[in-house]
């Protein structure tokens, strides 16, 4: 109980600080968060580095103009983060989506044919990825994203959340059914 | 029947990417740009700050213009003129009770005309026979000669005059 009560008050004097104008609060913050929320983004989006640019810079200046409305009390700045990473992932990805079902014009006036070219179809491949996480619920999703991203073993993450391992283990199970489902693999 | 368990394609897929060598940029970048957003956001506070001052003053400012009394008006006071010298008392300007007044106390060379001129003040400005006729009459026995018609006299002096003569004229007859 003393580390979030000592997490909301650390993070409600940051962004008083940053609301006042305080850069240095600010670096202190950004610094702090930059690395994580680089590393979930590029993971949500499969590896696509380009996409995770464009979010992750999004998400800061959303994130900056947005402040005030931040609110330590209901969850981590990390969290908050990541929750505005996640719709513009999503607003992202709807656009492409809708992009990609209209037929491109190719040299013989047809359909273009798949892709053959290796990076190409690594774009692909990395935009199914995306797509599948986008799918998963919240739940499925932070359990994929401690153990996969985080790199957290089945006990450590029963213990953060107060959970059994085997709860967790059955949790993690349906989590990967739910995403091979998502991305298109048999079981 | 395989004995090498099948990998999961969690496993390859969800595997997180190597952070890119050149990841620092566009580190750098953000936090420029966010910082000058934090930086603009002290200088609106500054300048909020400031506009907040600047309207308590200028209200003050007009609160003491409008709300005040208006100044007094200064009023100037001309010096005193120089003090008219009053005329001397004459018989043409006084009242005829005081012209009376002054003849009672007159030498005997002026006191006859005074009370003339007391007797036709009181005839002609006080509407007063009576008043005239006793000053007539005191005229007449204060003067010598003032017995003599003149065409001056009014009709309660010739009255007088006449009345007087006629007393005299029976008074040397009964002698």
């Amino acid at each position: 109980m003393g580390e979030p009560n000592e997490r909301v008050a650390r993070e409600r004097g940051l962004r008083s600080a940053v609301l006042a104008g305080d850069e240095r609060a600010w670096r202190a913050w950004y610094e702090e968060a930059y690395d994580p929320l680089y590393a979930y983004v590029l993971w949500r989006c499969g590896g696509l580095r380009d996409v995770a640019d464009e979010v992750v810079q999004e998400t800061w200046l959303t994130a900056v103009r947005r402040v005030r409305h931040f609110a330590p009390e209901e969850g981590a700045f990390a969290g908050w983060l990541r929750g505005i990473a996640v719709n513009l992932l999503r607003n992202h990805f709807r656009r492409t989506a809708r992009r990609s079902t209209r037929p491109m014009p190719s040299e013989n006036g047809g359909p273009t044919a798949a892709p053959a070219d290796d990076a190409l179809s690594r774009r692909e491949g990395a935009e199914r990825v995306a797509r599948a996480l986008a799918e998963l619920s919240e739940r499925h999703e932070a359990v994929l994203r401690v153990k996969y991203l985080e790199g957290r073993g089945v006990a450590d993450i029963a213990a953060a959340w107060g959970e059994t391992p085997k709860t967790v283990e059955s949790l993690l199970t349906r989590a990967r059914a739910a995403f091979r489902a998502a991305y298109g693999t048999p079981e | 029947m395989n004995d090498i368990p099948e990998r999961d394609i969690c496993d390859d897929v969800l595997t997180p990417p190597s952070r890119p060598a050149d990841a620092d940029r566009l580190r750098r970048t953000v936090l420029d740009r966010t910082s000058r957003l934090v930086r603009r956001r002290l200088w609106m506070r500054r300048a909020g700050l400031g506009a907040a001052l600047a309207a308590c003053y200028v209200a003050g400012v007009l609160t003491t213009r409008f709300l005040a009394p208006a100044p007094r008006e200064v009023v100037t006071i001309p010096p005193p003129a120089e003090a008219v010298p009053l005329p001397e008392p004459s018989p043409r300007t006084l009242p005829a009770p005081a012209v009376e007044d002054w003849a009672a106390r007159a030498d005997d060379g002026e006191r006859a005309a005074l009370y003339r001129r007391a007797g036709d003040r009181y005839l002609d400005e006080e509407s007063d026979p009576l008043a005239a006729l006793r000053c007539y009459t005191k005229a007449l026995s204060s003067g010598a000669g003032e017995s003599s018609f003149s065409p001056e006299d009014n009709w309660l002096l010739m009255a007088i005059k006449n009345a007087r003569e006629k007393e005299k004229r029976d008074a040397k007859n009964d002698s």
